[in-house]
């Protein structure tokens, strides 16, 4: 490193001679090396920029993968939304809905067995009859129809039991509410007289 | 690599980072560390400052006083001291250079940075003045002194010289 190196100004054109020699003297004096590895710099470098391009280019194929994300969490959320709104407008009933206990009957002046909905097991009917019993989603339903509704549910599902007991275990059969000195009672002769039995509330004309 | 590549990193490290290692070695031990950090940066720059090599003793001097800030809290200053000159002379090797370059251990930081930036440096008045900090006119009044100083301390070691020289 010499003094031609240094860009000279006017203060060092004014240095004494003596000043200027000495800074020649200076500026002609080596330094000691440095102790740096420019391979190992410039390995470092390489390093560095390698590891910023790789951080600069996941950064932005996040940002945009988070933003597809958002994207389709929003819409489907939307089509969700949508979706239940659409089903409970639908499914909302206007109209109670009807629920049929189909009593079978066949002509009034033969003799064949009238069946009901719980005698499954016997003879095909001729003439399907329905008796129409209203069961409402709760919150729709008034209550003394909802009472009614029940009553008749349990009536019927004590009928299906009754049908399928034999006759001698029909005599020990006691009623609802029956005591232990409650008389036996006699099966029914005709699905007629089981249905008058355990559907009082059902008028004679519903089952015909 | 940016618009820094390989080449002009190897071209300003050849160049300066001698000069760079001695400005940072009279601040702190870790002066290689500083500079290459500052090499480290430089290649990082996404375009060429206008002055590169007065941009590297700026960062350098930086990194140096950081380093100088974490030392001195580490130790106390009495030890601090005591290893600033220790590096001092690691720096100096060589005999003949020692001999010179002890000389400004004589000047107070201000000025030997000044010698150090204008001489090993080769930055001018205004890059000087950008990188100390102060005004160009301080800067050139303090590096006149630093010679001054210098000089008067080179004499009495010339004096014995001349005497056995006149002796013959």
């Amino acid at each position: 490193m010499s003094d031609e190196n240094i860009r000279r100004s006017a203060l060092d054109e004014t240095l004494s001679p003596e000043l200027s020699r000495l800074v020649e003297q200076l500026a002609g004096t080596a330094l000691p090396a440095t102790t740096v590895s420019r391979d190992e710099l410039l390995y470092r470098a390489g390093w560095d920029a390698a590891e910023r391009k790789l951080a600069h280019r996941s950064s932005s194929s996040d940002r945009l993968a988070g933003r597809f994300t958002t994207v389709g969490w929003s819409a489907v959320s939307a089509l969700v939304a949508m979706s239940l709104t659409v089903a409970v407008m639908w499914h909302r009933p206007s109209q109670p809905t009807n629920e049929s206990i189909i009593v079978r009957t066949s002509e009034p002046s033969t003799s064949s067995p009238v069946e009901t909905a719980a005698a499954r097991t016997a003879v095909e009917p001729t003439a399907p009859t329905e008796v129409t019993i209203e069961r409402q989603v709760p919150m729709f339903v008034m209550p003394r129809e909802y009472d009614r509704s029940a009553t008749l549910l349990i009536q019927r599902e004590q009928a299906l039991r009754y049908s399928t007991l034999s006759p001698g275990s029909w005599n020990d059969l006691r009623g609802p509410g029956a005591t232990r000195t409650s008389p036996a009672r006699a099966k029914p002769s005709s699905a007629r007289e089981l249905l008058q039995e355990f559907l009082p509330d059902v008028k004679r004309d519903d089952v015909t | 690599m940016g618009p820094i590549d390989a080449a002009l990193i190897t071209e300003y490290f050849e160049r300066y980072a001698a000069a760079l290692e001695f400005y940072a070695g009279q601040r702190t031990q870790a002066a290689a560390d500083c500079v290459q950090e500052a090499f480290l940066e430089f290649a990082r720059l996404p375009e060429l400052p206008p002055d590169p090599a007065a941009w590297l003793f700026h960062v350098v001097r930086n990194r140096s006083l950081n380093a100088a800030r974490a030392a001195q809290r580490r130790t106390n200053h009495e030890q601090a001291a005591a290893e600033h000159s220790t590096a001092w002379r690691r720096v100096a090797s060589p005999v003949e250079t020692v001999a010179l370059l002890d000389l400004l251990q004589s000047l107070d930081d201000a000025r030997r940075e000044i010698v150090i930036l204008r001489i090993w440096g080769q930055l001018t008045w205004e890059e000087i003045a950008t990188v100390t900090q102060s005004s160009r006119s301080s800067v050139q009044r303090n590096y006149v002194h630093a010679l001054e100083q210098l000089k008067q301390q080179m004499e009495p070691r010339e004096c014995p010289t001349k005497t056995s020289a006149d002796l013959r």
